[in-house]
């Protein structure tokens, strides 16, 4: 098996890639519109969003429609798309108080402050699969207990008014001017920013007080490696950005599995709601709203039962990610405070911290597909070489010149 | 685990106080009495409502202000980039990067007056026509008065979409029922 | 209303050549070679303009109206001199100011500013009213950078901030014409 050093493949790689491009926009069905991706497949398009780590609905579509549907493809063009953008303004810090609800539930609560509003959720509807018969389940007419009656016609007259916090391209929006003066108003506003479970808990004395005095500067992880000791808002930074099956399994590993953690974790606040993003103006030096950024928040309610930990309170870990994306954020939650409790005993900071991101791992994944021929060939020699020595009774000067001699072909 | 919550709730929590900049709360509206004539928008709101305004308004009321002053320059070409979204967290209180948010800047000189726009997303035309009309506004002449009205009217806009989306969502508000 | 001086703002085209340049100069000591745009502007200021992002700390010494064109074009934030990564010195630079800009360290030798000094005039392979002989990385065998409008003793500081390699300081020379040379922490240079 000789080895000759050679090149060639551009004309098959220009090939393959016209190849792609005619395949996947050509074809009988009309083509693919940003809308209907950021309408219809709404959550894989968050999910592109957040595992690229960049809120741009009507790009993160236009990504996911040129990688086909491959949601990591789809992040890692969105991600190389932001590296060739400068950044404009540096931002100003957002509080998660600031939140506007679309969805907001307390697990662990039953009246916590605020209301308990279901929003948009399938988590209470049987699974049944729509298989398109015309008298399937989907078409029965929706039937509403409860709160109140709703018509179809209601149904889609609210679907018209995007509700929902689509972005179609106009991602601003101005929230709202000065207080209100009304009471309906700034009812409105309360239940819409509703106070959290955390706080209610926290003035009964039940929560692990980790709160500091000072205000660390945040760690960039697009900028700064990260490697275990980082401080704890660049693991919120990289499980924010990480992909969602690597945090969901390595959750479920972490609590099934043989690395012994205990954990009794109720969820306090899940939300799914808009915060929003403000800059400074350059003149005024006052904040600007320019638009909101849909989110998802978990906060993790850990019942602390270790023997060197104190068993009178609670201690929470938080998750924020992109979009709507609720186990993502629920297993962000619930690895933050997995991490603070193993206090770098284990190994779970650096899994966390060095394994999730979907970009590194499937890059490192893949490049295996790249030609390898070279270290094959030197492995096969290797392997010749042994399998010649154990055949010598042996070793002795001819031995060692017939090994070199084999090596060496 | 518990089958029915066994102390009530707590009176509400007071209002949390972060270190934060507060939602901006800068309109010249009075708080009672509705104005005869409309308080001037502050550079700030002015420039909220642009970057909320829809885009073929914007961009066609920009295209008449330049028709009405010539001599616009663009100082800052549509540049389209990242901000870094910081949120602060409410267990430890600290700061931490969410994700970049794509943005489009542009700055003009029109009217003698400095244009300043930033738009969510790659929106180059509509950042830089919001530009256009922040100077035209600022400036008080041409048609400033249209500016005025497109802002006014994106507040209201925006305004009733909201009502409508709570209103609809209101009605996934679960009140339990006690069981006797 | 007055009107608005134009920013100083550099296009992708002209940021891309300039950090070449500077890219360029660096990897080889005693090369002079010329900026996109010929001529006295912006002088050392090219450094901060080419190379600083949204709140990268600079200082520009000798002209306070280059400071605020400068950070207005780059969103870059004002600093002192001992604080800043990227510096501007204009008019002739003062030894001190040299010994007062941040070094770095041993383990974070990237902190090392970066500086732009003005000069008169750069003429490659020397001779000028100051001439350095140069050697090491990036530079055949020995070479002379004549230099016009510095002062010798500039580059006595230079050396002396550069004692501790990897921790040091990395200069360009920017003279009237928009010519640049560059000398980065791991040169020898003397004056002869």
């Amino acid at each position: 098996m000789g080895y000759a050093a050679a090149r060639g493949g551009l004309d098959a790689i220009l090939a393959a890639e016209e190849l792609m491009r005619a395949k996947r926009d050509g074809g009988a069905s009309p083509p693919l519109e940003i809308g209907q991706l950021t309408e219809r497949l709404n959550l894989a398009v968050d999910r592109v969003m957040g595992e690229a780590g960049l809120w741009a609905p009507d790009l993160a579509a236009r990504a996911l429609r040129q990688a086909e549907g491959d949601i990591i493809e789809a992040a890692h063009l969105l991600r190389a798309y932001r590296s060739t953008r400068p950044r404009l303004a540096a931002g100003l810090v957002t509080h998660a108080d600031e939140i506007e609800i679309l969805r907001r539930i307390v697990p662990a609560y039953r009246v916590p402050p605020g209301p308990q509003l279901l929003g948009r959720t399938l988590d209470y509807v049987g699974r049944l699969l729509d298989d398109g018969t015309p008298s399937g389940p989907a078409h029965r007419p929706a039937t509403v207990g409860g709160n109140g009656q709703a018509s179809h016609a209601q149904h889609r007259a609210a679907a018209d008014t995007d509700g929902h916090g689509h972005s179609h391209g106009q991602g601003g929006d101005p929230g709202h001017p000065s207080a209100a003066s009304s009471d309906g108003q700034a009812g409105k506003a309360a239940q819409q920013s509703p106070g959290r479970l955390l706080d209610l808990l926290r003035g009964q004395g039940m929560i692990r007080d980790r709160r500091r005095d000072d205000d660390p500067e945040p760690h960039d992880v697009t900028r700064e490696p990260v490697r275990p000791g980082v401080p704890r808002s660049a693991r919120l930074s990289v499980m924010a950005r990480a992909e969602t099956g690597a945090l969901v399994n390595l959750w479920y590993r972490n609590v099934l599995g043989p690395d012994g953690y205990i954990h009794e974790i109720t969820l306090g606040e899940v939300r799914h709601g808009r915060l929003p993003v403000r800059v400074t103006h350059p003149v005024t030096g006052q904040p600007v709203r320019l638009g909101s950024v849909r989110v998802t928040e978990v906060e993790a309610i850990e019942d602390l039962d270790g023997p060197d930990e104190d068993r009178g309170v609670f201690d929470v870990g938080y998750g924020l990610c992109l979009g709507h994306n609720e186990r993502k954020a629920i297993a962000m939650a619930n690895l933050d405070i997995a991490v603070e409790r193993d206090g770098g005993q284990g190994a779970l900071e650096q899994s966390v911290l060095m394994t999730t991101d979907g970009l590194d791992a499937s890059g490192f994944l893949e490049h295996l597909k790249l030609p390898h021929y070279v270290t094959f060939r030197s492995m096969v020699d290797r392997k010749a070489a042994i399998r010649a020595a154990a055949e010598r009774p042996a070793p002795d000067q001819p031995a060692a010149q017939h090994q070199a001699a084999a090596v060496s072909q | 685990m518990r089958s029915q919550e066994t102390s009530p709730p707590a009176d509400p929590p007071p209002p949390v106080i972060s270190a934060d900049p507060p939602p901006p709360v800068i309109s010249g509206h009075p708080a009672a009495t509705p104005p005869d004539r409309p308080v001037p928008l502050p550079p700030e709101r002015r420039a909220e409502l642009l970057a909320a305004s829809d885009e073929a308004g914007l961009v066609a009321l920009a295209d008449r202000c330049l028709e009405g002053a010539p001599g616009t320059r663009v100082s800052i070409e549509p540049t389209v980039g990242t901000i870094p979204f910081c949120v602060r967290e409410p267990v430890v209180g600290e700061r931490f990067v969410l994700a970049d948010v794509l943005a489009t800047h542009a700055e003009v000189e029109h009217r003698g007056q400095r244009g300043w726009a930033m738009r969510l997303g790659n929106a180059r035309a509509a950042a830089l026509a919001a530009a256009i009309c922040d100077a035209e506004l600022a400036s008080g002449a041409g048609l400033a008065a249209e500016v005025d009205q497109l802002c006014r009217s994106t507040e209201r806009r925006h305004q009733e979409k909201s009502a409508a989306e709570w209103a609809e969502l209101s009605r996934t508000e679960v009140n339990f029922q006690e069981l006797l | 209303m007055a009107a608005m001086a134009a920013s100083e703002r550099l296009s992708p085209g002209a940021s891309q050549a300039a950090f070449r340049v500077l890219l360029d100069t660096l990897a080889r000591p005693g090369r002079v070679l010329a900026l996109p745009e010929p001529g006295p502007r912006p002088g050392p200021g090219i450094v901060p303009l080419a190379l600083a992002v949204v709140g990268s700390p600079v200082a520009v010494i000798g002209d306070p109206d280059w400071q605020e064109r400068i950070c207005q074009a780059t969103g870059a934030s004002a600093a002192a001199d001992t604080d800043a990564s990227l510096v501007a010195v204009y008019g002739t630079a003062d030894p001190a100011t040299i010994s007062r800009l941040r070094r770095g360290s041993a383990l974070a030798p990237e902190n090392g500013a970066k500086a732009g000094l003005a000069c008169r005039r750069l003429h490659e392979g020397g001779p000028g009213e100051v001439t350095l002989e140069l050697s090491g990385p990036g530079v055949p065998g020995t070479v002379r950078l004549g230099v016009d409008g510095a002062a010798p003793a500039v580059f006595g500081a230079l050396r002396e901030a550069n004692a501790l390699f990897p921790a040091g300081i990395d200069v360009w020379l920017v003279d009237d014409r928009g010519q640049v040379a560059g000398l980065p922490r791991s040169v020898r240079q003397a004056v002869i």
